[in-house]
């Protein structure tokens, strides 16, 4: 045989074996699925809980009450109904004794005294929770009246977080 | 010799035969025969494999490790014009393939505005650029904790060199920027003896920012509107994933399956105002200020602690008839004062009528309101209040209010601190 022949051959072997590599795997594969996601328990929740790190109180420019509000949209949830069930409402570690839960709301006013390195209180702040659940959606608004209290419950929530959920007493 | 020269020129020619007719054979199914395959990869809660089970966390726990979506943003539409428009896309990945909580590291990008798809050009960049370099205009950060960020340069870059370990079914993958699109344009040339259009080919090698867009624009054109919720996004076009492979300690690349689609969760909060300071931010900064705040402040709100206010009055009290005294003993039931002492950053103020509807309120009961601290205690009326035994025991009482006209009669250990005593 000549040369070029013993090259042809060569190449002919080499283009087949990879070939034949790219073959065996176009044969072999599947189709797969990998993971899984399920986002659907994402859109309610049972019943009504809310944490953040923060709240942040908007004065609104038209507003002359000098309300401060803080406004979240949220899941809504399935299963509350204030007629028929008795609730408590809790911020962070504490219970809300003056709360009223109605059929489809939850209305609370909570007082936090902030006091100096000397123990004298520099703010009194009073803070009104209000909690709607609609058909499609829970609306949470916190208000407060005046800056001051506005900026030390930011302040609070800042460096204590807000969790804020509605108990069912069974 | 001459036997085995044959032999061996034989078993070539045999091979070479073999060789084209599995390039033919190969060409014939590539080409012909060749069935579809998809793979599809889901890219769900990124939560480190040895993480305790949901059920066992409680509640705080559960915020801090339960979510962990590959992709988080946070858009401040400033819709209300009360603050700025803000906009944030964060990574959230592992460091190596053990998917443990230690590996646990997240990267991200803000930018200050509305950036909107229609802002962005195609410009074709060399794909030395496009690897290497990071859109600008943004501010990035980066964090192990997910607590306390950086931004400056010893963080992880997002440009198409990254790749980050993500988990899928419990198992490594490796993801990582890698998309192009491709357009063609043609121009009219004379070629020989004829015009023909001229095709050219350009590539736009997607970078972080067309990712950022896209995503944006899912959250703006998201059904449910403002509030914080969660979309599946399509990431094929941008990202690809590779399996990590236990046995040859790789990352495998995929170059047989046809089309491979990839998709993760996209958890977002969409806001009508405008961001005021940096705790909105999910860095805790904007543009790289963790003080940042769009009013200059001059309220000082440092304090040293703070007290949450309860203010119990007669509609909080259990009554008990007394034929003795001749009226009702308040208390509070077991349970209240229970929940009372374990918060010990309550303030627990007593206001006490003595004609509460048609009854009249004679006094504290035996062990009334033992056991939980009372900042102050205010009896208004008139005429004898009794305090009974350990009524106030260990109350830690420290004003004790009355009306003129009422006189206390206090039971020997009724309650055993010092308080001041003011009359109304």
């Amino acid at each position: 045989m000549k040369w070029y022949t013993y090259l042809i051959c060569f190449v002919l072997i080499i283009v087949g074996t990879f070939c034949g590599i790219q073959l065996f795997k176009e044969v072999k594969a599947e189709s797969y699925i990998n993971g899984s996601i399920d986002i659907s328990n994402k859109f309610s929740q049972e019943s009504f809980n809310y944490s953040s790190t923060s709240v942040t109180f908007y004065h609104d420019l038209y507003d002359e009450t000098d309300t401060y509000t803080f406004d979240k949209e949220l899941l809504k949830v399935e299963d509350y109904n204030g007629q028929k069930k008795t609730y408590q409402l809790w911020l962070n570690d504490f219970i809300l004794l003056d709360t009223e839960f109605n059929a489809g709301s939850v209305y609370s006013s909570v007082k936090i005294d902030f006091y100096d390195e000397y123990g004298a209180i520099v703010c009194n702040s009073v803070m009104e929770i209000s909690i709607k659940f609609l058909s499609n959606k829970s609306q949470l608004t916190l208000s407060t009246k005046g800056e001051e209290s506005a900026s030390f419950l930011e302040q609070y929530f800042s460096d204590n977080g807000i969790r804020l959920k509605v108990v069912e007493i069974l | 010799m001459k036997v085995l020269k044959i032999i061996g020129n034989c078993s070539l020619v045999f091979l070479a035969i073999i060789g084209v007719l599995v390039s033919i054979a190969f060409g014939y199914y590539h080409f012909f025969v060749h069935d579809i395959t998809v793979g599809t990869n889901y890219v769900d809660n990124q939560i480190g494999i040895d993480v305790v089970e949901a059920d066992k966390l409680n509640e705080e726990q559960k915020d801090q490790y339960e979510e962990r979506y590959f992709m988080e943003a946070n858009f401040y539409s400033n819709s209300k014009n009360n603050g700025i428009a803000l906009q944030e896309l964060k990574f959230n990945y592992f460091t190596d393939y053990r998917l443990t909580s230690d590996g646990y590291r997240s990267t991200g990008m803000q930018f200050l505005g509305d950036l909107k798809q229609e802002d962005l050009t195609l410009v074709e960049t060399t794909e030395e650029h496009a690897n290497r370099d990071e859109p600008g205009g943004f501010s990035y950060y980066d964090t192990t904790n997910g607590i306390s960020w950086d931004g400056n340069k010893l963080r992880t870059q997002l440009n198409r060199e990254s790749a980050f370990t993500i988990k899928i079914d419990n198992r490594a993958f490796q993801i990582q920027l890698t998309g192009t699109y491709e357009w063609t344009t043609y121009k009219r040339q004379w070629y020989t003896l004829w015009i023909w259009n001229k095709p050219t080919v350009h590539v736009w090698m997607y970078t972080y920012l067309d990712v950022f867009a896209d995503c944006m624009q899912a959250i703006r054109s998201n059904s449910a509107g403002f509030g914080d919720y969660y979309v599946t996004v399509d990431l094929s076009e941008y990202f690809t994933i590779r399996e990590y492979d236990i046995e040859s300690g790789k990352y495998k690349t995929d170059d047989v399956t046809d089309i491979i689609k990839n998709y993760a969760v996209l958890k977002f909060h969409y806001d009508e105002n405008g961001a005021r300071n940096s705790t909105q931010s999910i860095f805790k900064c904007i543009d790289c200020n963790p003080s940042y705040d769009v009013e200059d402040k001059n309220i000082d709100t440092s304090y040293w602690q703070e007290r949450m206010v309860y203010n119990l009055t007669n509609k909080d009290f259990d009554l008990r008839y007394s034929e003795v005294y001749g009226g009702y003993f308040i208390s509070l039931s077991m349970d209240t004062k229970s929940l009372f002492a374990d918060m010990p950053r309550s303030k627990v103020n007593v206001d006490i009528s003595m004609q509460y509807g048609d009854k009249k309120i004679v006094g504290i009961d035996y062990n009334g309101f033992e056991n939980f601290e009372i900042d102050t205690l205010t009896v208004e009326g008139s005429g004898k209040f009794y305090m009974l035994e350990k009524s106030l025991f260990n109350s830690k009482l420290q004003t004790l209010k009355r009306s003129k006209s009422i006189s206390f009669e206090i039971d020997s250990g009724a309650i055993d601190t010092s308080y001041t005593e003011v009359i109304l």
